[in-house]
Formats: structure tokens, C-alpha cells, sequence
């Protein structure tokens, strides 16, 4: 079953020569082994409340959970987006 | 010559396919921005790739020259499928195939949609090089809808064409297809043995210009930014700015080829924009001559022709110019302009040039400058000079309504291959940028509306400062937050603002005088500005220049693709005229000019109605009447001399001789007044100055201007004599001084010309000062023999007003809009020179207006025919009327003593809302003869009602005897078939007092914009006098320093960029015309009243120097129509004795 955060929740990411090498998320740590996708969204800079820079990846971790993680560009902080089942 | 940037990084990377602004809607910055950009990166070569076309390829080449990266042309074209590929250019060759190519395209398809196919690639191959495009290309697009097949055969087709000039094109736009797209796209290459390259599609220089990009997307497809977003029509991110050689290389990290391709691309291509070896299209010599030796043959002709006796100074000028003429092969150039103004005069097309060409005697001789340039002495070195680098400019100026005739005369003769006219860019201004940006950015249309309307300015720049200045555009924000918004739904803008005070698209309160000042405007206001800021120069959409005109031997679409212009058969280049300068082509401007349509009529007048044959060429210049009219600044309707401008300065420089008005059309211009030449001249005009030269040398070149720079001639001269330039080293100078105002490129011109200086044994201080003085006139000089050619029209016009007023106003008012001020103007200025201007007439008018005898009445009739303006009495007082008595007699002995009253019948299309159409049925169906009354005229001409009710209230039926308002109700009781409309219309209930004078005024201002004969200010006189209001007439006799109360109609309205925010409005009242000078802040002030009342009420100081007075307002005041004209508020007890 696919869970998605519209809000997206946050989480702790360390990085390794510049792609996200694993997050920690409700008290749990999980490695990222690998990264199946990487694209960003640049939208909706009209209205500033609501304007979107992200950068998403869509990782594997080394429990076997496929997620959807993003940075928010303008923060730097990051966020968990979606988990696929 | 510029340096190449040195190799500073290991990275090396080639930018391949970029988009300027000249991919219309599309690319969001300049071609200088992006090699400026490019240059910054430390890129060593860009390419330039539109969308079907190499709109910016001269400007790209020559900003890239500039920067010293190597610039590599190309484009985007659109296959007939609607798919993209990007082509190179590799060797001028292959230039001349994509030219071919953007041609054939641009022709094929409708305007604006080409469409190029395969085939005709095909054949025009050779030199091109070949990336697959983008994901609009075939061969991305098919891998994306899943067609392997349709992919490797599409890449196949193009490997065939392009043989090893084809590679597979690779973007990482950080888009979630990329890495499946690009990785099938690899595969694919290696299956086909065929490399790939990376490029980054660019569409903005830096990552802000998505901005602007999206909102171009939104222009395009007519949407706002929510409604291109929910439709999938944005780029999802931000990536298509022009990225860091560093950075390509790290996002192809895993595929170095695809980054060493684009260098190895970029090496191989090799293609400059020098057209400037071109030739002339060869021009059909006569049997025995070469091209000059003819031209010698037509100059010595026009020699004998107009220098009688035949001078040695003549003589020896013209051996010199056809000498540098031989030098620089310019001999055909010559002829195919001699033979274009030939064939004009030979159908009666009235023509003249204008510009540095006046100064040339061959082009005097062969008749196509109309100024004898020894006797004005003019400089041919301004026009042509050896080792000069540029194309000289012959610019002609035709009768409108003609010119289109000669045109088709020069593609006939050279062919549709060799002609081609030139292309306008037209870019957005301020009113257009911001409509359309506000509409993306889901404003509601009223406040669009009002903000554009509101708008004090055309340059975008200043229209997005005066956005930001709440005060000015009346913008408040209300404070609140903003609005709730749902996804993709631009409706709840607009339903915010329905709320009064809620939502941050607040009622801008542009009429309001009391804007609440400091309020910052709110965030959409602040990103539209931005937003308007980023439009300026981008261009909208191409139209045709209007007269320049490309002849080339080489077939054009060699040179600069072409494409269709929206006038039917013609074909536009897609260069405009400063990119055919720089490029180096000859072109030939032929121009239309009204005023020469306006001449020609009234000489044919002149003919028809006296008999007498004029001219103009041949009049004397010296005739001290005309002299006596300019300097009590009597110009309405005068080419050049009549603008409000002119009228200030005209009274103070008093013109004595021909000289004079060249001065006089140079000086009063906003350059000179900027660069502070014309208070300096004015003073040793009037003698308060002294006239000195910085050095002797000077007074031979600067004592007919005062010792006052004014003429780009002058620089010329001054460089000649005072640094020992050669004349073509000193015309080099001026250009590049009126050009660059950098400091580096203004200190190496000093160093040149002080080391000139100091050799031709003048003192460094005074070489210097000299400099100065150069350097702060030569952006605004002005050419002298331009002027002198408008100077020779300017004097025509002044003669004809003179001598034969009721011809020349005619001419003028059947050829408006022309000149600086409105038909109704000129009507009343005919009026006050003794020429009757009567109603249009059902049995009398035509079309345009026409000559009729003048009639004198003793009493004017309130409803009846013509007002009474008695010419004979006006004209006794008139020196003008003895002039021309003598004249008459002198011209042509059998002629009548006794001068001919002519009257201005206001022709039918002066009635507003009568259409074409109409106006010729009148005409027509009088044919059968005059119409007899109003049932005669409504059952022959069968008019709608709406429009002989029009007609009644204009006057256009009086002469029928019944009062305007029995017409009427008869026209309601009449029964007749009408033709034309269908509306109903209501029989109104009867009403049947006399009409009012007021009235009367009403509807006529209303249908002819004017009332022939009286004022609407004749109704408020009686008012105005017991407020102490002053008429035009009665502000010649008070004094300078006085405060004054005038009133008028407001004729014209001047905001003029160099006047620092100074407003300029002229009224009109029934005895001539007030001069109102408003500063900003009192402008601020009365904004909306100024802005908008017809009628002003205005108080103020009066200025006056001689016969320049103005008025410079303190308070402003629209003129009420009921009951008290003024605002009480307004009503002081009478200051004036």
C-alpha cells in the first residue's frame, strides 16, 4: 500500500558525494542503496506562499522500501514524500 | 580586433542548441545576454538556434565578436509534421542552405507556421551538420510514445541525409523521463554506428529567465500562468538556462562523448556575416560605357543643367566624388538609384532624398538630392569616403499614396530573387507588456485596463518603476492576507477582487487624486513589475520596415532567409535595418512622406484654379514675407517648422536666411536640446555671448553655426582641422564617438586624436578642450545636409501657406494624418488666414475636400449655409494679398487683378461614422443631379436613418433651408426603402424648439470635429470674460511675470522624454492657440483633469520672450458644461489690469 504525505514529512539526510546516502525518519535510520530516479520541479514562483523548488529521489533502502524523498531547494530541508509498496 | 578568451578550465563544452527572444515567445533573452553570459562561463563557443529563422544572427555575431567566442549559426526548424530538428552551419555554404532552407519553410506554410519537408532537407544538405533535435524531434519523440521502430527509422532517414554529419541530441533537464529517454537514445545511436552530443536547450540565459519564459508560454497560448500549468503547457523546472562547461561535464559524467562532441562540433564550423563584397545586382549600361564612365556622362549632364554658368569649383568637386565613387565601386550603386528616382519622376510620383546622401554634388546632379551642396557647404565626406568601411545610405522620400508603385517597379526590374523588403521588429512596450504579462499573471481585466490606461510611459523599464510607485498608478493594497488559492483555478482571482478590500489584487485607485502616499504595492503588482522590467526589448512579432528595401546579386536567400509578410506577394528579409547595416548589404530606403502628397496637390490646385504652373524647385529662397512668418512663428501646417517646439524657438533664433531654418530644423530636437547646443547658439544669436573659437582653426568650419557645434559635418571639419585626420578617419571618429560611451573606448579616441592634435602643432590643452566639446556634441549632432533637405520642403510649404493658403490647406487636409497637429487645428488656422472652411455638403462635397469660390454674407444665419468670414476684408490689411497681386501679374499677364476667394469644402469623410460606402453612394447617385430636398435625398440615396440623421445634425443638408431640427422630424415622418442597416429605429416623440446654439456646436464637434466657422469656446466667452479669463489674442498684451487665466480646447498633449517629467498641452480657442508648460508636481497634482478634460481651465505665471509666450500652470480645472463653467473653488476676484 502506497502511503503519500501531501506535506511531506520531515526527515534527516546525509549526504555522500552529493546524492542522499540515507535518512533518518520517526526515531528509524535507513540506508539508501540505491537511486532508481532523480528529476526536480521549478513551479508555481507566482505566488510565493505556495511556490514549489524541489529535488526528488526515488530510492531504495536497505530494508526493500521504495520511497519518494525531496529536498526543498530554497531550505535545504528535506522531506518524505511517498512510500510505494 | 578582439582577443580570444584564454583556456582558463579542463572542462571544455559547447553550447549547441540555444534559443534567444528572436524564437518568438519562446526564448526569453537577448542574444547579447546570452553570449554575455556565455563569455562569463568561460565558454569559448555558442551557437544560435531559433525557431525557422536567423532573426538574431547579426546581432549575435556581432556581440560574440565582441566577447571573443566563437559564434556558430544555426537554427530549429519545423519539419512539415510538425517535428524539430537543429541544424549548423558548417561552411558558408552550408549558411546558404539553411538560409535556403528557413526560406522554403517559412514560404511553404501560412505565416508564422512553417513547415519544411524532407525532401527539400534533403536536397540542401550539404555543409549542414545535424543533431536530432529535442523531444519535439522525431526521433526523441517516437522513443517516448514507445516507438522503437519509428525512432531508429526516423534516425536512419536523417543519417542518410546528413551521412557523418548527423548526431543523436541529448538533454538532462532533471526531467523523470531522462534517464529512460536518454539511455534508449544511446542505445538507438550505437545501433546505427552514429555518435551523440549534449546540449541543454537553452531558453534563458540564467535560472531566473524561467520567469519570463513561463509567462511568454502564457502569451503564446493565450493563458494565465494556473490555467498553463493545469494544461501541462510549463516547463516543469528550471533548468533550460545556459549551464557552466563544468557543469555539463558533471551531469554527463557517465557520457564524456557526449560532451567532446560539442567541442568537435564547434571546431569544424567556420561561417562569418560579411556580406559587404556583395554586389549590386548589374545595372543595363548603354552600349560603350562602363557603369562609371555612364554615371560620369549623367553627372556632367546635370552639370550643364544646373550651374549656369558651369563653376570650377563644381567641376572640381564632382571630379573628386566620382573619383572616390571609382575607389569604391560604387558607380552601379548610384546609377540603380538614379534610375529608381528616374522612373518616380517619370510617372509624377513627387520624390526627394534626404539624409547624409544631400551632401553628395553627383547625387544633386543626377537629381535625386534636392540641395546644391556648394552653395549650402555640405561635406561629401560625411556621405563617402575612401577607406571609409560602411555602406553609404541613400534614403528617398516618395508621395505616400505612391510609393507603393515604385516598389513593385524595383521588384520588376530586379526580380523577385534580388528584392526583398527589410523587417521592423516590433518589441513590446509598455502598454503591450504589461497587458499581456498582467493577463498571465491573472489579473482581472478591468484592472489590467486601467493600469495600462494609466500608463505615462512606452519603455518598459519606466512602466515597471511607475508600477512600484503606488502614488503615481494610484495602487493600494489593502491589508489582508492573501486569498485562499485551489489548484489550477484562475477564477478565485478574480473572484477576490469582486470583494472590495479583500484579496491582493485590490481596485487600484488609478483616478484618485488623494493615493494614500507609502503604501508599498502588493506582491503581484512587485513580480509584475519585475516582470515588465525583463520585457524590454523583446520583440512580439516582425512587420515590414517601412521603406527598406535589400537589391542583391547573389539571390537573396543565400544571404538572409525570407518569409511572408502579411501584405499579399511580398516577402520580408528576417533581418532589420541595423542587421543589414552591420552585415554589411546595400540597402535603399524608399520612404513615403505625406507632406510631399499634400504639395503636390495643392500645386495641382494652383494649376486648376489660377492657371499658373508652379515650381517649387525654382523659387528664390530669399523671399523676406516667408522670413516674416517664421519668426512670428506662423507655421501651422508647415513641414518641420510647426511644432509646439518650433514655435517656442522660432521667435527667439529668427530665422533671416536659408541657413537659418537648416539651423532651425536641426537645433529643435530633443538631441541637441539634451546635449545643451541650444541655449550656447541662442546666446551668441542674441549677442549675450561672445562668439569665440577654442582654436583659429576652428572658424572655418564652425562660424555659420556661432562657434557652436551642431553639425555631425562639423565634427568632420573639426577633426580634420584640428587633429589632421583624413576625412574618412574623422567620419570613423564621429560614428564611433556617438556611439560608445564607454570610458575605455572614449580615452583611446581622446589619446588618437590629442597625438593628432599635437602633430598638426596644436596645443595639448586646447586639443583636449576641443575634444571635450566634440565628445559632448557628437551623440546629438545632427546631419546637416538632412536638414538642409527637409529645410527645402519646410520653405515649400512655407510658400504655398503664404501665397496660396485655400490649395495648400486643402492639400494638407485630404491627406491627413500627417504633421503635429490635428485636422481641426489646421482648419482654424486656415480660418484665421482668410480661408473659409465650409461644412461638408451633400450637394457639394466629395469625398475629399475640395475648392470652391468664397461667398461673403453679411449676417450669419443661425442654421442656414456658411459662417461669414469676409475674405476680401482680412485681406486688405494683409501684406501677403499685395504679394500676391504682383505675383499674379508678374506669373501671367492675362489673369484677373482682382485676387480669387477661395473657400475649403470639407469633403464627406470628414463626417465621422459615414463610412466609405455611403460616402460614395452620395456621390454617385448625385449624378443624375443635385439633390432637391430631404425626401429627394433619402428615396435617391436610400441611407439609413441612423446615418441622414448624422448627416442633418453635421449640416451636411442645410442647404436644403430647413432648420436642423424640422429636418429631423421630417426625416421621422418620411417613408422610405432604406439600404444598408438593419436596425430599427424608433420614431422619438416630437420636440421641436429651435436649436441652440450649443447645441448646434455639440453636434457638430460631435460628427466633424469641429464647428467650420466658430468655436466652442465662443459659448463660454461671455462666462469666461467675467472671470477675468483671458482669449490667445488678448495674452499677447500682458507681461512677463504676470499670473493669467486662460481657457481652451486642449489640440495637443506632450509628454516629451527629455523634458524631465515636464507636460506640455496646447489649447485652442476661437482666436489661435495657448502654450501651457505644467511641471511634474503640478502635473502629480491635476493629474486625471489633465489627462483627460477636452476642455481646461488653467491659472498660471505667464513667460514671454518676444512672440514665445507660454503659460506655466499653477492650477488646473476641467471647464463645466452647465451652469458655472469654473469650479467655484477656482473663482478668484479679477487679478489682471
Amino acid at each position: 500500500m502506497t502511503r503519500l504525505w501531501l506535506q511531506g514529512e520531515q526527515v534527516k539526510v546525509w549526504n555522500r558525494e552529493g546524492t542522499p546516502a540515507g535518512f533518518n525518519w520517526q526515531g528509524e535510520t535507513h540506508h539508501i542503496l540505491g537511486v532508481c530516479n532523480c528529476w526536480r520541479i521549478h513551479t508555481r514562483w507566482w505566488e510565493p506562499q505556495h511556490a514549489i523548488w524541489r529535488e526528488y529521489w526515488k530510492v531504495v533502502t536497505d530494508v526493500g522500501l521504495l520511497c519518494l524523498i525531496y529536498e526543498d531547494l530554497p531550505s535545504g530541508g528535506w522531506f518524505l514524500s511517498r512510500v510505494y509498496d | 580586433m578582439q582577443l580570444h578568451q584564454p583556456r582558463t578550465l579542463p572542462d571544455e563544452y559547447a553550447e549547441l542548441h540555444c534559443h534567444s527572444y528572436f524564437s518568438l515567445l519562446d526564448g526569453a533573452s537577448s542574444p547579447e545576454a546570452l553570449v554575455e553570459r556565455a563569455a562569463a562561463l568561460g565558454y569559448r563557443s555558442l551557437a544560435l538556434t531559433d525557431h525557422d529563422g536567423l532573426y538574431g544572427a547579426v546581432r549575435f555575431w556581432q556581440a560574440a565578436r565582441e566577447y571573443g567566442i566563437k559564434p556558430i549559426f544555426g537554427a530549429e526548424l519545423t519539419l512539415a509534421d510538425g517535428q524539430h530538428l537543429t541544424l549548423l552551419a558548417e561552411t558558408q555554404s552550408g549558411y546558404a542552405n539553411l538560409c535556403r532552407l528557413i526560406s522554403a519553410g517559412q514560404l511553404a506554410g501560412q505565416k508564422g507556421q512553417p513547415r519544411l519537408t524532407l525532401d527539400t532537407l534533403a536536397e540542401h544538405a550539404q555543409g549542414l551538420l545535424c543533431l536530432s533535435g529535442c523531444r519535439e524531434g522525431a526521433v526523441a519523440s517516437s522513443l517516448l510514445a514507445k516507438d522503437k521502430e519509428g525512432a531508429l527509422s526516423a534516425a536512419a532517414c536523417l543519417r542518410e541525409v546528413f551521412a557523418d554529419r548527423f548526431w543523436i541530441e541529448m538533454h538532462r533537464h532533471y526531467l523523470p523521463t531522462d534517464s529512460q529517454l536518454n539511455s534508449e537514445l544511446v542505445a538507438l545511436a550505437r545501433r546505427l554506428d552514429v555518435s551523440w552530443v549534449a546540449t541543454n536547450n537553452v531558453h534563458y540565459a540564467e535560472r531566473r529567465g524561467q520567469r519570463l519564459h513561463d509567462v511568454l508560454t502564457c502569451i503564446r497560448h493565450y493563458a494565465t500562468l494556473p490555467e498553463a500549468l493545469a494544461a501541462g503547457l510549463l516547463h516543469s523546472n528550471s533548468e533550460l538556462f545556459l549551464k557552466s562547461p563544468q557543469e555539463m561535464a558533471s551531469l554527463f559524467a557517465d557520457l564524456p562523448q557526449a560532451i567532446r562532441s560539442t567541442c568537435q562540433i564547434a571546431e569544424r564550423c567556420d561561417v562569418n556575416l560579411d556580406f559587404s563584397k556583395q554586389q549590386l545586382p548589374s545595372f543595363p549600361i548603354p552600349e560603350g560605357h562602363t557603369a562609371l564612365s555612364y554615371l560620369q556622362a549623367l553627372c556632367e549632364k546635370g552639370l550643364r543643367h544646373k550651374f549656369n554658368p558651369i563653376t570650377s569649383q563644381a567641376q572640381t568637386q564632382l571630379a573628386h566624388e566620382l573619383a572616390v565613387i571609382d575607389h569604391t565601386g560604387l558607380a552601379g550603386y548610384f546609377l540603380v538609384v538614379w534610375d529608381i528616382v528616374r522612373f518616380a519622376r517619370s510617372q509624377g510620383i513627387r520624390c526627394q532624398g534626404r539624409g547624409s546622401a544631400a551632401n553628395s554634388l553627383v547625387a544633386y546632379l543626377l537629381d535625386i538630392t534636392p540641395v546644391d551642396p556648394l552653395r549650402h557647404s555640405l561635406l561629401f565626406e560625411r556621405f563617402l569616403s575612401e577607406g571609409t568601411h560602411t555602406m553609404p545610405d541613400i534614403d528617398i522620400d516618395f508621395a505616400a499614396d505612391r510609393r507603393e508603385e515604385v516598389i513593385q517597379y524595383v521588384y520588376e526590374r530586379y526580380g523577385q530573387e534580388h528584392v526583398a523588403m527589410v523587417c521592423n521588429v516590433v518589441t513590446y512596450r509598455a502598454r503591450s507588456a504589461l497587458r499581456d504579462v498582467a493577463k498571465a499573471l491573472a489579473f482581472p481585466a478591468d484592472v489590467i485596463d486601467r493600469a495600462a490606461k494609466a500608463l505615462d510611459t512606452r519603455s518598459t523599464a519606466s512602466a515597471a518603476e511607475q508600477i512600484l510607485h503606488s502614488d503615481s498608478l494610484g495602487v493600494i493594497d489593502k491589508p489582508d492576507t492573501s486569498p485562499r488559492r485551489e489548484e489550477g483555478k484562475a477564477a478565485h482571482c478574480r473572484v477576490s477582487t469582486q470583494q472590495h478590500g479583500v484579496g491582493s489584487y485590490a481596485q487600484p485607485a488609478v483616478f484618485r487624486d488623494e493615493a494614500e502616499p507609502g503604501q508599498s504595492p502588493s506582491l503581484p503588482w512587485q513580480i509584475l513589475s519585475k516582470l515588465l522590467a525583463d520585457m524590454d526589448g523583446v520583440p512580439r512579432h516582425l512587420s515590414i520596415h517601412v521603406g527598406g528595401m535589400l537589391i542583391t546579386a547573389a539571390p537573396l536567400v543565400e544571404i538572409v532567409p525570407v518569409e511572408r509578410a502579411t501584405m499579399p506577394g511580398r516577402v520580408v528579409v528576417q533581418w532589420d535595418k541595423d542587421s543589414v547595416e552591420d552585415a554589411g548589404l546595400i540597402k535603399i530606403d524608399l520612404l513615403s512622406l505625406r507632406t510631399l502628397d499634400a504639395i503636390e496637390e495643392a500645386l495641382h490646385h494652383i494649376r486648376e484654379q489660377r492657371g499658373i504652373d508652379l515650381d517649387p524647385a525654382h523659387l528664390p529662397l530669399d523671399d523676406p514675407t516667408i522670413y516674416d512668418m517664421l519668426q512670428r512663428a506662423d507655421t501651422i501646417g508647415c513641414f518641420q517648422v510647426e511644432s509646439r517646439a518650433q514655435a517656442q524657438m522660432l521667435p527667439r533664433l529668427k530665422p533671416e536666411t536659408f541657413e537659418d531654418i537648416i539651423i532651425e530644423v536641426a537645433l529643435v530636437r530633443p538631441g541637441p536640446i539634451q546635449g545643451n547646443m541650444v541655449h550656447p547658439y541662442l546666446r551668441r544669436r542674441q549677442g549675450l555671448e561672445p562668439v569665440s573659437y577654442a582654436h583659429p582653426a576652428l572658424e572655418p568650419a564652425l562660424a555659420e553655426t556661432l562657434g557652436v557645434i551642431i553639425f555631425q559635418e562639423q565634427v568632420i571639419r573639426v577633426a580634420v582641422a584640428i587633429a589632421g585626420f583624413h576625412p574618412a578617419e574623422a567620419d570613423q571618429l564621429r560614428r564611433a564617438m556617438s556611439r560608445s560611451r564607454s570610458q575605455e573606448a572614449m580615452a583611446a579616441l581622446r589619446k588618437r586624436f590629442v597625438a593628432g592634435a599635437r602633430s598638426n602643432g596644436v596645443d595639448e590643452e586646447i586639443a583636449a578642450e576641443v575634444f571635450r566639446q566634440l565628445a559632448g556634441f557628437a551623440e546629438f549632432g545632427f546631419c546637416k545636409s538632412h536638414a538642409a533637405a527637409f529645410a527645402l520642403v519646410a520653405y515649400h510649404t512655407l510658400y504655398l501657406k503664404l501665397y496660396f493658403p485655400a490649395e495648400f490647406y486643402c492639400g494638407l487636409l485630404n491627406h491627413q494624418p500627417m504633421g503635429f497637429y490635428i485636422p481641426e487645428v489646421l482648419m482654424s488656422d486656415a480660418q484665421r488666414h482668410g480661408v473659409p472652411v465650409l461644412r461638408p455638403d451633400v450637394n457639394r462635397s466629395r469625398d475629399a475636400c475640395t475648392l470652391e469660390p468664397s461667398v461673403c454674407h453679411s449676417q450669419p444665419s443661425p442654421c442656414h449655409s456658411e459662417p461669414p468670414i469676409c475674405h476680401s476684408e482680412r485681406s486688405e490689411e494683409s501684406p501677403r494679398s499685395k504679394t500676391m497681386e504682383i505675383l499674379r501679374y508678374a506669373q501671367d499677364d492675362t489673369l484677373e487683378r482682382s485676387p480669387l476667394p477661395l473657400a475649403i469644402r470639407l469633403g464627406l469623410r470628414y463626417v465621422h461614422g459615414l463610412g466609405e460606402a455611403f460616402l460614395e453612394r452620395i456621390a454617385e447617385r448625385r449624378g443624375e443631379g443635385p439633390y432637391r430636398d430631404l425626401r429627394d435625398f433619402c428615396w435617391r440615396t436610400r441611407l439609413p436613418r441612423p446615418v441622414v440623421e448624422n448627416l442633418i445634425r453635421a449640416g451636411a443638408l442645410d442647404s436644403f433651408g430647413q432648420r436642423r431640427r424640422d429636418l429631423l422630424w421630417a426625416l421621422g415622418g418620411l417613408e422610405y426603402q432604406q439600404e444598408g442597416l438593419d436596425i430599427e429605429v424608433p420614431l422619438e416623440p416630437v420636440v421641436l424648439p429651435i436649436l441652440s446654439k450649443a447645441e448646434r456646436l455639440g453636434w457638430e464637434y460631435e460628427l466633424l470635429g469641429m464647428a467650420p466657422g466658430e468655436h466652442v469656446m465662443q459659448l463660454y466667452r461671455p462666462q469666461l470674460r467675467r472671470h477675468g479669463v483671458l482669449s490667445s489674442r488678448e495674452l499677447e498684451e500682458i507681461g512677463d511675470g504676470q499670473t493669467v487665466c486662460v481657457a481652451g480646447w486642449v489640440v495637443v498633449r506632450q509628454r516629451p522624454p527629455t523634458a524631465k517629467g515636464h507636460v506640455f498641452i496646447t489649447l485652442e480657442d476661437e482666436e489661435g492657440l495657448i502654450n501651457l508648460i505644467i511641471r511634474p508636481d503640478v502635473y502629480e497634482r491635476y493629474r486625471s483633469t489633465l489627462r483627460n478634460a477636452p476642455l481646461l481651465w488653467a491659472e498660471g505665471r505667464l513667460q514671454c520672450e518676444g512672440h514665445a509666450i507660454s503659460v506655466l500652470v499653477r492650477r488646473a480645472a476641467a471647464l463645466r458644461r452647465k451652469g458655472e463653467v469654473i469650479p467655484q473653488a477656482y473663482i478668484t476676484p479679477n487679478r489682471i489690469r
